[in-house]
């Protein structure tokens, strides 16, 4: 009678198991990344135009490490290899590329307003061919409407001007732009 | 005379007396019910005589009887009966009443009954209909929702062997050291209701006020649940019940897969500030392993000779589909004989239940045997004896790894982590070889009831009751941690610990036992025995009499001696010598001993009047004088007086036109009393304690055990008072189809033990706590009750009941008026309400860090951590400092603390459907808590993350705050989280996160087939019942992930949230009557 009623018993509970919900991710796939400068300011009180000069749409190539065990007849492992493996990702990007934008000698803070939906980075500057950083973003990173600091550094040269090529990119890579920052000689 | 003639008219004579001597009489008739239906099955019978029969389907019946005087008692279950004198009729019609009357009802109080009508006390009383054809563990189980006031909630899930928590009208003291349950006294002595046959019970009665407790005195001061069990009945009865479950486990949550798992750890880290975790190349290995391009989830290390364990292993398991079983098989089975006749009745029963749990690979059982024997003799009309023996066994085994840190890290498992290894081996990151083969536990109990009782009735209505009652257990345990190796990659092999996380742990507590967790490659074995013996003698005498038809009286004076004892014996030891069949031996290492040993006794005297005029006015005094060795000598006696008033207003003649309109019963009772308590969890506090324990001294070469000083304690400490005071009214109306009660009452708790003004330094001891708080509970209760039939075969019911309480610390000493105690403990503070929970309030979470740099402009969150941004919470300024903090944390500087909610269950409610309908029946029990908040503080299974590497990772957790390009999809607009972090930035407690956990729950559901009567198997079987029934099987509730009833306990090392699964179950049963 038991091992009867067991099965009986599990149709019903079955049907119990399927008017369970399991929530769902909420997330959203279709919304695109955007990022938009939308001024450049200092506090000393400049406002500088600037002008997309070019835009550049192109493709991600990423790449990764790949850790792989060889193992002998017996089955024990023998060797580990390891490899770098360059991959197309399916991530389109687009690059806006800035006008060069001239900045006033001097000590100063540099803001560069921007809007986005998603998270963004503003890597600090190579040092290129300058000798010494002039150009040091306070934040590195952020998500949504925001502001880029950068503590500017005076340009003591009297004849040469410096430059810093500062780049701000969404998190997938897909929209990024780059500037081209000159500051005068005194 | 001639004296032939003479003898011939003698002999005429008595040959004709002797023809009407036997001459016999056919009487036939009909029995009717209320609707003017033939009622088959009443009882025909000669008043006097054994001679009777029982009607036809048509209610028809045929009886020889003796002559025109003889008279026919004829009576039914449920009718009232009556007596019909024969005379000169031959033929009967006769009509039976519906035996509704509310005027006979009884309700069990304390050393005897009372009719309904005159009881002036906070009464309730229920058959074991509310028990009946359940798939129950145990009668507390069943009482839940059943009676307004009786609390009784489980925060701790569906675990075998499971306590439930019981409490009448609230929480009745938070004095340190005080045990505020409600005294639960089975056929007069006191019981574990959770081992009790519940289908060995005849009905329950529940003493809410002190007039309805106090006669058991200092034993009683939060209420008393009386038991009765089923005794024998004329006539034998042979009862076979039976039923086979299946439970489910519910609200189990579902965890995210192992791809997405790592993207949420990543996204923890980042936006706290760190790095990512999971590399692209991890990453995508998971993936390849989901789509099964590799075989293995792990795999060895490079430089090392071992696996990728942890973070660096890529398989993809959801734990709870792994360890919970989809459902589980249970079976009870339980058989009485009952029987007797005008001298002797018997009954005897015995009980099986057996049930396995919920999880895989743990072989979980319970067991419980009851036997159960009861004997009434009744040797003439004076003297009566009843006797009755109980043993009830309870086996309860599990594995030694599944504890509260197994329901810990089962939340915390990784879905990385793969079931097995390469070489067929568990994963030991599974947790599956700790509780398959890490060690068994095992708790076992025997309890053996006696009870014996002499009735002696000198004269009619006076009556003297001797009662000796015996309790004895012999409670013993055993756990095993057995060694537990994996193989590396090399083939050789290393330990590792049973219990994950714990090392090495031996650990002296204050009050000499011990806690011992071995290393990994060290086995271990305790064994605990133990043994209680607790006896108890009651001697009273009763006395009620009526006069002149409308005083009643009753009185009644008693004494009671109560004595327990309990000890204690564990051994522990390292290294045991054989894993499979483990034992203490001599030659094993560490061995650890301890004894725990304490007894304690009462004695009470105690008096009752009750007097009733008309059962109209009523009133009763209760009077108990107790003392109880756990005070001090001078403070032992204490006296407690209750009284209570009652007035039947239905019964006044101004009533009389409502009356005949049907409402019958209207009562107004009034109630008040005091009572002591002294269950306190130590049996002596006020003894000064000095503890051995290891000093830091070095004698001969090893570790000395020290006394220290004992700390300075209160001379004057003494019981804590409970005076209660309450009114309440009752009714029953139209034939007793609509009845009810309400009742109000106020309980206050004094001389609560509580902490005492700080000495000065210099003394160089903390001051002793002594009687200085007190804490008042106020409620009210509202039960209605409608049962009708319509016709001959359909019979309904509907019932309700309803109730609230609110408990309120009227004094307590906290200078610095703290608002949590040490490690989170609940702190207490004059005016506090009990279950207050403070926190924050959240304005919403920052959709950029634009948002959240302008909120920080004005309102600094630093206090709460650093590196907010967008997909943050913005916390509110309350005060409006500029800034979000909880200034010191207590009752007069709060900061931006508020009372966001309480959690204490009010507002508890059920309502009961029953119909039947010739032979189907038909139940349904719902049962609720209408409000209740609960917020799961530092919980990772609530919030997904509550530390770096406190992870419990659920789909639940997915509607976090994230930006677009997230590989899980953009959630700006809605979401529930705030952007998961390491931290505990985003989990404060606070208004947003606040958890409504009211609900309301199918408690049960049965359906019923009985045997029609007019069937041919109906000759042989008295009563045959088939049904399937289920519990918990619907839960209402906007309560996220848990179930209202698992939600574990705020007090666990381990958080809330980590406990046993709630489960659903259906059965299916027989019930037959022979």
């Amino acid at each position: 009678m038991k091992k009867l009623l067991i099965p009986v018993l599990g149709v019903v509970l079955g049907t119990f198991v399927a008017c369970d919900d399991s929530p769902e991710n909420p997330g959203d796939f279709n919304v695109k990344c955007s990022l938009e400068i939308t001024g450049l300011r200092s506090a000393a009180g400049h406002v500088y135009p600037w002008e997309v000069g070019r835009t550049v749409d192109s493709q991600i190539v990423r790449s990764y490490i790949k850790y792989d065990t060889i193992f002998s007849e017996t089955g024990k492992p023998q060797e580990i290899t390891k490899d770098t493996v360059y991959y197309a990702s399916n991530t389109r990007t687009t690059f806006h590329f800035v006008d060069e934008v001239i900045l006033e000698n001097g000590k100063d803070t540099l803001y560069v307003d921007l809007k986005s939906n998603a998270k963004w980075s503003a890597p600090v500057p190579e040092l290129g061919s300058v000798p010494f950083r002039w150009f040091v973003p306070q934040n590195i990173a952020g998500g949504g409407d925001g502001t880029i600091t950068v503590a500017l550094t005076a340009n003591p040269s009297s004849t040469k001007d410096v430059d810093s090529e500062q780049t701000v990119f969404t998190a997938d890579s897909a929209v990024m732009y780059v500037f081209k920052f000159i500051q005068k000689h005194k | 005379m001639n004296k032939k003639l003479l003898f011939l008219i003698i002999c005429c004579v008595f040959s004709l007396l002797g023809s009407a001597a036997h001459a016999q009489i056919t009487v036939s008739g009909t029995v009717l019910d209320e609707t003017d239906f033939g009622l088959p099955g009443a009882s025909v019978q000669i008043k006097g005589s054994s001679v009777g029969m029982i009607t036809d389907l048509d209610g028809k019946f045929t009886l020889s009887v003796p002559s025109s005087n003889s008279v026919l008692v004829v009576s039914y279950v449920g009718y009232e009966t009556q007596e019909i004198k024969v005379g000169d009729k031959r033929e009967f019609t006769i009509k039976l009443n519906n035996n509704t009357q509310v005027m006979d009802e009884v309700v069990i109080v304390g050393f005897g009954t009372q009719k309904k009508v005159n009881a002036t006390g906070a009464v309730k009383t229920i058959d074991n209909a509310v028990l009946e054809s359940r798939p129950l563990s145990n009668a507390v189980q069943g009482l839940q929702g059943a009676v307004a006031g009786l609390n009784i909630t489980n925060d701790q899930g569906g675990a075998l062997g499971q306590e439930m928590n019981i409490n009448i009208r609230g929480v009745g003291s938070i004095g340190e050291g005080s045990v505020s349950k409600p005294l639960v006294l089975i056929d007069g002595m006191e019981g574990d209701l959770s081992s009790l046959n519940p289908n060995d019970i005849a009905n329950i009665s529940v003493l809410k006020d002190a007039a309805a407790a106090s006669i058991y005195g200092s034993r009683a001061p939060f209420g008393v649940i009386l038991v009765t069990t089923k005794n024998g009945e004329r006539g034998l009865t042979v009862n076979y019940t039976g039923n086979v479950r299946l439970s489910q486990p519910v609200s189990v949550p579902e965890m995210v897969d192992s791809y997405t798992y790592a993207l949420m750890v990543n996204d923890a880290f980042v936006n706290a500030g760190g790095g990512a975790q999971f590399g692209r190349g991890q990453l995508d290995k998971i993936l390849a392993y989901q789509r099964g391009e590799i075989p293995y989830g792990i795999e060895p290390q490079q430089n090392v000779d071992d696996w990728t364990f942890g973070q660096m292993s890529y398989a993809n398991t959801d734990w709870y589909d792994v360890y919970l079983k989809d459902f589980t098989t249970s079976q009870e089975h339980n058989v009485s004989v009952s029987g007797g006749k005008e001298k002797v009745s018997y009954y005897f029963s015995a009980n099986y239940l057996g049930q396995t749990g919920l999880f895989n690979f743990a072989d979980e059982k319970y067991k419980r045997l009851t036997l159960n024997g009861k004997v009434n003799v009744k040797f003439n009309d004076y003297v009566q004896f009843n006797w009755s023996t109980r043993l009830v066994t309870t086996d309860n085994e599990k594995p030694s790894a599944m504890d509260e840190l197994f329901f810990h890290n089962l939340g915390r498992r990784y879905p990385l982590y793969p079931i097995t290894m390469p070489n067929g081996e568990y994963n030991k990151d599974s947790l599956i070889p700790a509780i398959k083969d890490g060690g068994r536990q095992s708790q076992n109990n025997k309890l053996l009831y006696n009870q014996a009782n002499l009735i002696i009735e000198p004269i009619k209505d006076w009556k003297i009751h001797a009662e000796i009652n015996s309790r004895i257990e012999s409670p013993t345990s055993a756990r095993h941690f057995a060694k537990l190796q994996y193989t590396l990659p090399s083939g050789a092999t290393a330990y590792f610990p049973v219990l994950e996380g714990v090392q090495d742990k031996t650990q002296i507590r204050e009050n000499g036992t011990f806690l011992r967790q071995p290393a990994a490659g060290t086995s271990y074995y305790e064994r605990s025995s133990g043994s209680v013996d607790y006896f108890q003698t009651n001697f009273y005498t009763d006395y009620e009499k009526k006069f002149n038809e409308v005083h009643y009286f009753k009185a009644l004076l008693g004494a009671q001696t109560e004595y327990y004892r309990n000890e204690t014996i564990r051994v522990g030891s390292d290294d045991v010598l054989l894993d499979d069949k483990p034992f203490i031996s001599a030659v094993s290492d560490n061995i650890m001993v301890s004894e725990r040993k304490g007894e304690w006794a009462n004695l009470g005297f105690f008096g009752r009047v009750n007097y009733s005029y008309d059962d109209r006015y009523m009133a009763e005094v209760n009077l108990r004088y107790d003392g109880a060795s756990r005070f001090p000598s001078d403070q032992r006696w204490a006296l407690f007086p209750s009284f209570s008033l009652g007035w039947n207003i239905a019964r006044e003649k101004f009533f009389s036109p409502l009356y005949d309109a049907g409402l019958q019963y209207l009562k107004l009772r009034g109630s008040w009393g005091k009572l002591g308590n002294q269950n306190t969890s130590s049996f002596y506090q006020f003894y000064q304690r000095m503890e051995a324990t290891p000093g830091a001294v070095i004698l001969g070469g090893s570790q000395a055990s020290v006394l220290p000083m004992y700390n300075p304690y209160s001379s004057t400490l003494t019981w804590e008072k409970i005076e209660n005071a309450g009114a309440g009214i009752d009714w029953a109306f139209f034939n007793n189809r609509l009845s009810g009660a309400f009742d109000w009452y106020q309980r206050t708790t004094k001389d609560m033990i509580g902490p005492a003004r700080a000495l000065s330094s210099i003394y160089g001891a903390s001051a002793p706590k002594t009687n200085n708080a007190e804490l008042r509970t106020r409620g009210w209760e509202v039960e209605v009750s409608w049962r009708d039939r319509i016709g001959k075969d359909f019979s309904y019911g509907i019932s309700a009941s309803l109730s609230d309480y609110e408990s309120i610390v009227t004094k307590y000493y906290s200078p610095d008026g703290k608002l949590e105690g040490q490690g989170g403990a609940e702190a207490y503070y004059q005016g506090k309400k009990l279950g207050d929970i403070w926190g924050y309030q959240v304005i919403g979470i920052a959709k950029s860090d634009k948002e959240m740099f302008d909120h920080l402009a004005h309102t600094s969150q630093t206090a709460l951590g650093n590196n907010w941004g967008g997909g943050d919470l913005m916390y509110r300024d309350i005060n409006g400092d500029h800034k979000v903090d909880n200034g010191s944390n207590t009752i007069t500087d709060h900061g931006d603390l508020t009372v966001i909610g309480n959690a204490t269950p009010r507002f508890a409610y059920s309502f009961t459907l029953e119909a039947a309908y010739k032979w189907i029946d038909f139940r349904a029990f719902f049962q609720g808590i209408g409000k209740r908040q609960v917020f799961f503080n530092n919980s990772a299974t609530f919030f997904g993350f509550a530390g770096p590497w406190q992870r419990s990772l659920y789909t639940d957790h997915l509607d976090y705050f994230r930006f677009a390009g997230s590989e899980l999809g953009a959630n700006m607009d809605d979401p529930y989280y705030g952007r998961l972090r390491t931290d505990q930035n985003n989990i404060k407690v606070s208004d947003r996160f606040l958890q409504d956990a009211s609900y309301l729950r199918l408690k049960n559901l049965q359906i019923g087939f009985s045997l029609p009567q007019n069937t041919k198997l109906a000759k042989y079987i008295k009563k045959a019942r088939l049904y399937v029934s289920g519990e918990n099987l619907f839960t209402f509730t906007k309560l996220r992930i848990y179930d209202p009833e698992a939600l574990g306990s705020s007090t666990n090392a381990y958080g809330p949230g980590k406990t046993y699964p709630m489960y659903r179950v259906w059965s299916v049963g027989l019930e037959m009557t022979f």
